[in-house]
């Protein structure tokens, strides 16, 4: 009796996962593989050779966000893995636009991932045209992306004097007026 | 892993706004869909000239792709490492995009409000209706509708996102009024930055219960109305031959039987039988619902189910005769459904049927037929389970009625074939309540009562799908027709 008590709750709980669609097992995986390549593209090299703290904290971090993100793609705990992948980069000494740029860009499908997982209930599934419409506004963000990542790695060959700090420092205010959301 | 995505979008979101761009109360924003969901309007503007908006907030995503990217792009230009920008570009590229398409659309000020519609309002049993939800093309629609009972949903947990609007297809298992909703809608940009969500109320669905064609005779034992297509034993005018007789004054002339005449030399006519409707009483017992057994199947009928099917089939069986058909409910789910005839009587029994509500569980006192016109024909379908119902058979002959009895108890209910001397096992596990063994004697000391139904001249018969009837019916014109003794 007292191990079926025991085992009830979690053959419950088990028998609970059959009503999470497949759409959604993938979304979280891929949104989940993407982090962690991410994360180790970020952290193995040369240059972080060796288990510290710094590491640990990152692996840490990424780690709490990514079981927040599988239990509730809409959590706000999902910008800790992320944030820390850019951390982990500052380190680097041997960080070169391709790490950089692929590092974005797998950030940037594991975002894509969980943003969609939230946009339906876990045991919801995506109609063609829902699938289409995502695709195609996917498809331009990618595309715009790339063409902003190579317009940033030509532009970054130019030497420009500590007076761009002047200026860069107003536009990146600005962006942030920009896009950050405001309340009405 | 239990925990709900979307249960967890709920905080982030507001409720519905008025026409003028203020918060709505929730109650208010749902009358407003309710009368949308009623009146199956179309998607767009309401009644108002400004279509009601309903605005969305940013999601959890935007925040980090906007936080991420303004990182990376402050890193980078404070250590003064311009691949570190590579790193948080294309998020911050996803949350511009994700702005510009929202400005783009117009939709800063609300997205249009979500209008749930049924594509029909009633469907047979086993048939199917679609609920479709609409706000507008572009934005991703996310509905989800709770299961509800004897239905099924495709897609199969009821949630179900498209491309500005979505449909969920639900079919009905069993007859009865089936509440669609209430629906939870969401709606997210295409990229799932920006997101508003509303439940909006339940709209009803009216499920006919499926009318087989009974494959029996359509006599009656005592025709008793005035014109129709039943043999009475009334003579009169009609077709069927009754006797020769000698001519009377009052007789018509076409129907002189001119060679009787010419043999005997006096004048002598056909007399014929009149050609009657009759009235068909229906009583229903719908206080009882009782469910097949476990080892019958998902599918089987209920006890509730049998009746009204048989309820139906007789109802069209008689109406499609020409009768005129009455319905009295003994409990108190359908109603009454007054005498009448033809196929506008069966679309207000239909009707009467397809409203009721199976969950109505409760406990009211029955209702009871106090007099009945001697020769009706009374068909009692019922489990035949409670004791009130039994009087009331008893009243109806006592009446004259010619009552006969259809049986919808389940038959694997009180089946003894798998009673094998030890507990019954279901679903691998021995029931310490012996429910199989109880029904058992139930059914044994109710083919007591059906036994003295039958000995008291009331046929019983099981109902068993279109054909149930046709050896009773047979039997009771047969009785009609057989030699009577004649009285002293």
């Amino acid at each position: 009796m007292r191990l079926r008590s025991l085992i009830d709750p979690i053959a419950d709980r088990l028998l609970e996962l059959r009503a999470i669609s497949p759409l959604q097992w993938g979304l979280r995986g891929v949104g989940t593989l993407a982090t962690v390549a991410a994360l180790v593209l970020a952290l193995v090299g040369p240059s972080t050779s060796g288990v510290h703290l710094g590491i640990a904290m990152v692996g840490l971090a990424s780690l709490v966000a990514l079981i927040a993100q599988w239990f509730d793609p809409d959590s706000d705990l999902g910008m800790l893995a992320p944030l820390a992948v850019v951390v982990a980069l500052l380190g680097r000494g041997d960080l070169t636009l391709l790490i950089a740029g692929s590092t974005g860009f797998l950030l940037l499908i594991g975002h894509v991932a969980f943003a969609i997982a939230a946009v339906m209930p876990v045991h919801g599934t995506l109609e063609r045209s829902a699938v289409r419409l995502a695709g195609r506004v996917l498809a331009a963000v990618l595309v715009v992306a790339l063409v902003a990542c190579v317009l940033v790695a030509l532009l970054s060959q130019i030497q420009l004097g500590p007076w761009m700090v002047a200026l860069a420092a107003p536009v990146v205010v600005a962006l942030w007026i920009a896009v950050m959301p405001r309340a009405r | 892993m239990s925990t709900d995505g979307g249960r967890a979008l709920d905080r982030a979101v507001l409720g519905p706004i008025a026409e003028d761009g203020t918060p709505l109360p929730r109650a208010a924003a749902d009358a407003d869909a309710t009368h949308a969901a009623s009146a199956g309007a179309p998607p767009g503007p309401a009644s108002g000239d400004v279509a009601p908006k309903l605005q969305s907030r940013p999601t959890a995503a935007l925040v980090r792709a906007t936080a991420v990217g303004i990182a990376a792009l402050v890193l980078a230009v404070i250590i003064g490492k311009p691949e570190l920008i590579l790193v948080g570009l294309p998020m911050l590229i996803w949350a511009v995009v994700a702005l510009a398409l929202r400005t783009a659309r117009g939709d800063e000020q609300g997205v249009p409000f979500p209008q749930l519609r049924l594509n029909r309002r009633r469907i047979e049993e086993d048939g199917a209706a679609s609920a479709v939800v609409t706000t507008s093309p572009g934005l991703l629609t996310t509905a989800t509708l709770p299961m509800p009972p004897h239905a099924d949903l495709a897609p199969r947990f009821g949630s179900l996102t498209g491309d500005g609007s979505t449909r969920l297809r639900i079919g009905a298992r069993r007859w009865g009024r089936i509440d669609v909703g209430p629906a939870h809608v969401l709606v997210n940009d295409a990229l799932g930055a920006y997101r508003a969500q509303v439940t909006l109320p339940s709209s009803s669905l009216q499920v006919v219960p499926a009318s087989v064609v009974l494959d029996a005779p359509v006599d009656v034992p005592t025709p008793i109305g005035v014109s129709g297509a039943h043999l009475s034993r009334r003579r009169g005018d009609g077709t069927a031959l009754s006797e020769v007789r000698a001519f009377r004054p009052g007789d018509r002339l076409h129907r002189i039987n001119w060679r009787v005449t010419n043999r005997t030399g006096t004048m002598h006519t056909n007399a014929t039988f009149t050609e009657q409707d009759t009235e068909v009483l229906i009583v229903t017992d719908t206080t009882a619902d009782v469910s097949p057994a476990p080892w019958a199947g998902g599918k089987a009928p209920t006890s509730l189910d049998m009746t009204i099917r048989a309820t139906t089939a007789v109802a069209r069986h008689y109406l499609t005769a020409g009768d005129r058909v009455a319905v009295f409910d003994i409990g108190h789910l359908i109603g009454q459904v007054p005498p009448g005839s033809g196929p506008r009587q069966l679309r207000v029994l239909t009707d009467a049927l397809a409203r009721a509500s199976r969950d109505d569980g409760t406990h009211r006192p029955l209702h009871r037929l106090r007099t009945v016109r001697p020769g009706t024909l009374t068909v009692v379908c019922s489990p035949l389970l409670r004791p009130e119902v039994i009087e009331q058979i008893g009243v109806l002959v006592a009446h004259g009625a010619d009552v006969l009895v259809v049986d919808t108890l389940p038959p694997s209910i009180g089946d003894t074939s798998v009673l094998k001397g030890r507990p019954l096992k279901l679903e691998g596990r021995a029931s310490d309540r012996f429910w199989p063994e109880a029904w058992a004697l139930r059914r044994l000391q109710r083919e007591r009562t059906v036994r003295e139904l039958r000995e008291a001249g009331v046929p019983v018969t099981v109902w068993e799908g279109p054909s149930s009837l046709a050896p009773v019916l047979l039997s009771l014109a047969a009785a009609r027709s057989a030699p009577r003794r004649r009285r002293a």
